[in-house]
């Protein structure tokens, strides 16, 4: 169950990490994309209705400026010497330049005051049965002075007209009628020039709703009608206008219309386009958005699934290490993990570990210590007294004894036999001694480099005999430290003795000094750094674990207690010694001392 | 096609056109088949497999329309056994041709042709913007433009109007007034060409130069008189001859007879009465007269055979030979100007001796400058192009466009997909 949770828990926290990540991502792009396409909407459709009411607008004022242009031309016309002064045959070639000239006009007939057909620019009818009279409702109007237009019609050529009459005046009379048969097709040009997009339709209705242009000629030339009822409606009520609307097949359309006032007629452009059509942009681009949208929160949940894992997996690592950690395995170090706060942490639970194995180590040594300390005391006055007092009667009794038997060599050598067994027994008592009640260190600020020094002096004699080479590497050889100095020659000694013996086919061994941060230092800080690399036979890792331990030694005439003693002593000066080895290779000793600054 | 054929030029009254007539007024129909009647295209457009060709009366002569198949082209109106077709309909208004080639199990042969009989371009765009019609012939880009823009699936193909067919105004000699060769040359003189090239054709074409050929060809003949726009100088010439205002109505006189002249055109075209209209007021400013009166194609052919008209604006298509000009202005069963000319004559029969080549030629740029000397014709100006509308969500097939030509009737498709929903 325990290994269970223990898996669990680095993926609850990628999901919930995940979670957080999408939604942290899609909660504020959502309400933004919302705010966004809406305005966006809002903004298109208001533009495509602006944009076909001005369209609507401008068409239905140029319609109504090309007919009032004609009409113009007409009156200008009508109003000219050359119609009303002129011959038949002139005012023939004045209406003939006209038509020439302005293609709006098909025909123009110029008519007399009692309404005969005087001159016409119509081809001369070839069936000689055109009725050329005007009818009697046009003559009494126009002859009164009024103009008269009549509604649009298909002519047989199909093309949309109109007759236009107007006085034809000298001075203040009407002395005749000018009639024009004014060609619509201007306007159906201008309709086909509207593009409302692929569905939508232009086009041009009389009041009633009969089409007279639209973009679909075939309803005009078909004398199809607008059947929009309630479009018509509001039309009627005049004004420029545009809705949206629901059309007879279902279609929602969306209209826009401007009224034509022109030669008393009331007409309409028109434009209308089905909303699907015209606001298909603004539907575009909300899709568009919203697919953008969908990619992106993919693209954050692949992004932020990745990046969570590789937060998490640190985490991961240090969650298992703890765990080896917590299971007693004090000797486990986690794996550096990057530059993070995550590996400052690993760091320093390393260091903490790391701590706690010196704290356990230091604890046992103290337990025994303690106990030793028992026992030395027990030993100075128990073993050492009486040894003092076997010495001193040994010589006694060697003295009486050569005072009897006068100088014996055999009673020389079996006194010093016994006197030399008596201080080997109270050397290894003063050893022990020194272990479990050390002499108390005598520290003074020195240069290590120049204890080194003395070292390799001493021993270069003995190990160059012995094809043995030591080597300086001192990265940092200022550095000064707060030791005794005997002692700390003695730690030194000691390890380069041990080197040397180590090497008995000759090698190489360096002795090293620099300055690096330890974490295992109480508390982590920088430490000078001392190390003593030999190139030989190297300790066998089940050996390599009781190095320190009083009394263990793989030497014929190894005392076991050498690396025991300077153990305590560097420890004695805040330090501690490691030591790391590889069977057959070589081993490496670190002595971590307490750094001095030179100021 | 939509243009005479050197057949044509002689206007003589064919035994075809006699026993078209004589068919129909014994109202009987053309077809071998007694049956034919149950096929009688009623509502044409409704049906897939007819290819509605538009024409127009002011334009084509329904008794003079040729049928372009694969192997030939025929006069629809002459007898025969060996043509690949049948007539099933035939009137003024309506020409409907059963194609025999058509494999009854392949649904996109055309298997009818119907030619329908417009009065005027109007009519005939509208019946193409409605889809009632599957291909015709437009003068003016602005016209094809308009079908085109009105309805996308008639597509507009521009083809090259054929060489040497000029637009022209001929004069008959027999008039008392345009015997005179000093009142065509006055009326050459005063017709602004080049305005109507640049106005009316929208610089779509070419101004004549004084002869019917145009000027690149090997027989045009060089150094003609060609007529520039000259009012003054025509005005000097009518003068010169007599011709005077006197009553100051704007129009000269002279003996008693007023400068007016009946001017015959095309009926329904509306370049042709453009034209009409830009020469009336062209010759109103030298104090000419012009009437305009249109005529259908078939009334003003045979007023042309007759003699019974005092100008008429034409488009003429001359082949490159000495017959051509020879037939159209001689004197004579063919031709209808009337020219009489022993030298005119005498050249044409010399030139027959010789063999086709450079002699002829020759002698054809001598028949030119006769024709340019007495001024028998004004020659307008060539257009450059014929605007063929296909009603492509119909027919399919209809272009060959190495050729550069509408191909044979009996060529083209009928789509698959057309009067399907």
């Amino acid at each position: 169950m325990l290994e269970k949770k223990q898996i669990k828990f680095p993926h609850r926290m990628l999901y919930r990490l995940l979670t957080s990540h999408v939604l942290l991502v899609t909660i504020p792009l959502l309400l933004t994309v919302q705010i966004l396409t809406n305005t966006a909407q809002q903004a298109i459709e208001e533009i495509i209705r602006a944009r076909n009411l001005e369209i609507v607008k401008r068409s239905a004022q140029q319609i109504a400026q090309t007919l009032e242009k004609a009409y113009d031309i007409l009156q200008l016309s009508a109003e000219s010497p050359a119609i009303y002064q002129m011959g038949h045959r002139s005012q023939g070639f004045t209406i003939n330049k006209i038509v020439y000239e302005f293609d709006i006009f098909q025909i123009l007939s110029v008519y007399d005051r009692e309404g005969k057909l005087v001159v016409s620019t119509e081809f001369a009818p070839t069936d000689g049965h055109n009725d050329r009279s005007l009818p009697k409702e046009v003559f009494e109007n126009v002859i009164a002075g009024k103009r008269y237009s009549s509604e649009v019609y298909l002519s047989p050529e199909n093309l949309p007209k109109m007759d236009v009459f107007v006085p034809i005046r000298r001075q203040n009379e009407t002395v005749g009628i000018l009639k024009a048969e004014v060609d619509l097709k201007a306007i159906w040009a201008l309709v086909d020039s509207i593009i409302v997009g692929k569905k939508g339709e232009a086009f041009i209705i009389r009041e009633d709703g009969q089409f007279i242009a639209h973009t679909d000629r075939r309803k005009v030339l078909q004398g199809e009608v607008f059947q929009e009822s309630a479009i018509l409606q509001e039309m009627a009520a005049g004004g420029v206008n545009q809705r949206i609307y629901q059309n007879r097949d279902g279609a929602e359309m969306i209209v826009a219309y401007a009224p034509i006032y022109v030669y008393g007629k009331d007409w309409r452009a028109v434009i209308q386009q089905p909303t699907r059509e015209a606001f298909a942009p603004a539907r575009i681009m909300r899709l568009q958005i919203f697919v953008i949208m969908f990619f992106s929160i993919c693209m954050a949940a692949m992004i932020a699934f990745f990046y969570t894992r590789k937060i998490l997996r640190p985490v991961d690592r240090l969650v298992s290490g703890i765990n080896r950690i917590a299971s007693g395995d004090l000797r486990y170090r986690i794996e550096p993990l990057g530059k993070d706060e995550i590996s400052q942490l690993a760091e320093h639970f390393n260091a903490m570990a790391a701590r706690l194995k010196s704290f356990q180590n230091k604890l046992k040594r103290t337990e025994r210590l303690e106990t030793l300390g028992k026992l030395a005391s027990v030993l100075s006055h128990e073993i050492r007294n009486p040894l003092n007092s076997m010495v001193i009667n040994m010589q006694i009794l060697r003295r009486e004894y050569q005072k009897v038997l006068g100088n014996s060599e055999k009673l020389d050598h079996y006194h010093n036999i016994v006197v030399s067994e008596i201080k080997r027994v109270d050397e290894l008592v003063g050893n022990f001694l020194m272990i479990a009640r050390p002499p108390k260190l005598e520290p003074e600020t020195r240069k290590i480099a120049d204890i080194l020094d003395e070292i390799i002096t001493m021993q270069q004699p003995i190990a160059l005999p012995k094809g043995i080479r030591i080597e300086r590497d001192y990265e940092h050889p200022d550095l000064r430290a707060r030791v005794d100095h005997n002692k700390m020659k003695q730690v030194f000694l000691n390890i380069v003795i041990n080197a040397i013996q180590a090497m008995p086919g000759g090698g190489r061994l360096t002795i090293g000094l620099e300055k690096q941060f330890s974490y295992e230092a109480e508390p982590p800080q920088d430490m000078i750094k001392i190390y003593f690399r030999d190139t030989g036979k190297g300790i066998k890792p089940e050996n390599l674990k009781h190095i320190f331990d009083f009394y263990f030694s793989t030497k014929k005439d190894g005392t076991g207690i050498g690396l025991s003693i300077a153990q305590q002593i560097v420890e004695e000066h805040g330090g501690f010694i490691k030591v790391e080895s590889e069977h057959k290779k070589g081993t490496t000793v670190f002595i971590y001392l307490p750094i001095i600054s030179n100021s | 096609m939509f243009f005479f054929k050197k057949e044509n030029h002689r206007f003589k009254p064919y035994t075809s056109m006699i026993l078209a007539s004589l068919l129909m007024s014994t109202n009987l129909s053309w077809g071998q088949n007694q049956g034919i009647n149950d096929l009688r295209l009623r509502g044409t457009r409704f049906n897939r497999n007819a290819i509605v060709v538009g024409k127009l009366v002011g334009h084509d002569d329904y008794r003079r329309i040729y049928l372009r198949v694969s192997n030939g082209e025929y006069l629809i109106t002459r007898t025969g056994n060996s043509r690949p077709f049948r007539v099933l309909a035939y009137s003024p208004d309506r020409l409907e041709v059963s194609l025999e080639r058509h494999s009854l199990s392949d649904q996109t042969d055309p298997r009818w042709i119907v030619f329908r009989f417009f009065q005027n371009e109007r009519q005939l765009m509208t019946s193409m913007i409605l889809e009632q019609v599957d291909y015709a012939v437009l003068r003016t880009r602005s016209q094809a433009r308009e079908v085109n823009r009105a309805n996308p699936f008639m597509v507009v193909i521009p083809l090259k109007t054929a060489t040497n067919t000029v637009q022209m105004v001929v004069y008959n000699l027999a008039h008392p007034v345009l015997g005179s060769a000093e009142v065509r040359r006055a009326l050459s003189y005063a017709i602004n060409k080049r305005k109507m090239v640049e106005e009316l054709l929208v610089n779509d074409g070419i101004v004549a130069r004084g002869s019917p050929y145009e000027s690149d060809r090997p027989y045009y003949a060089r150094g003609l008189d060609e007529y520039k726009y000259d009012p003054k100088k025509a005005i000097q010439i009518l003068q010169a001859a007599g011709w005077r205002d006197l009553d100051r109505d704007g129009v000269l006189e002279k003996n008693g007879h007023e400068l007016k002249i009946r001017l015959a055109f095309e009926k329904g075209m509306h370049l042709s009465e453009r034209v009409a209209r830009r020469i009336k007021l062209d010759l109103f400013e030298i104090g000419i007269e012009i009437v305009p009166v249109p005529y259908a194609r078939i009334e003003l052919t045979e007023r042309l055979m007759r003699g019974d008209y005092q100008a008429a604006l034409l488009e003429q298509q001359f082949e490159e030979s000495i017959d051509s000009l020879y037939r159209f202005f001689a004197d004579g069963r063919r031709g209808f100007v009337r020219f009489r000319n022993r030298n005119f004559e005498m050249l044409y029969k010399k030139a027959k001796k010789y063999p086709p080549g450079e002699q002829r030629r020759a002698v054809a740029h001598q028949l030119q400058a006769i024709i340019n000397r007495y001024c028998l014709a004004s020659f307008l100006f060539y257009r450059y192009y014929d605007y063929h509308l296909f009603n492509i969500k119909k027919v399919d097939n209809f272009y060959d466009e190495r050729a550069a030509r509408v191909k044979p009737f009996d060529q083209w498709s009928i789509k698959q997909t057309y009067g399907r929903k």
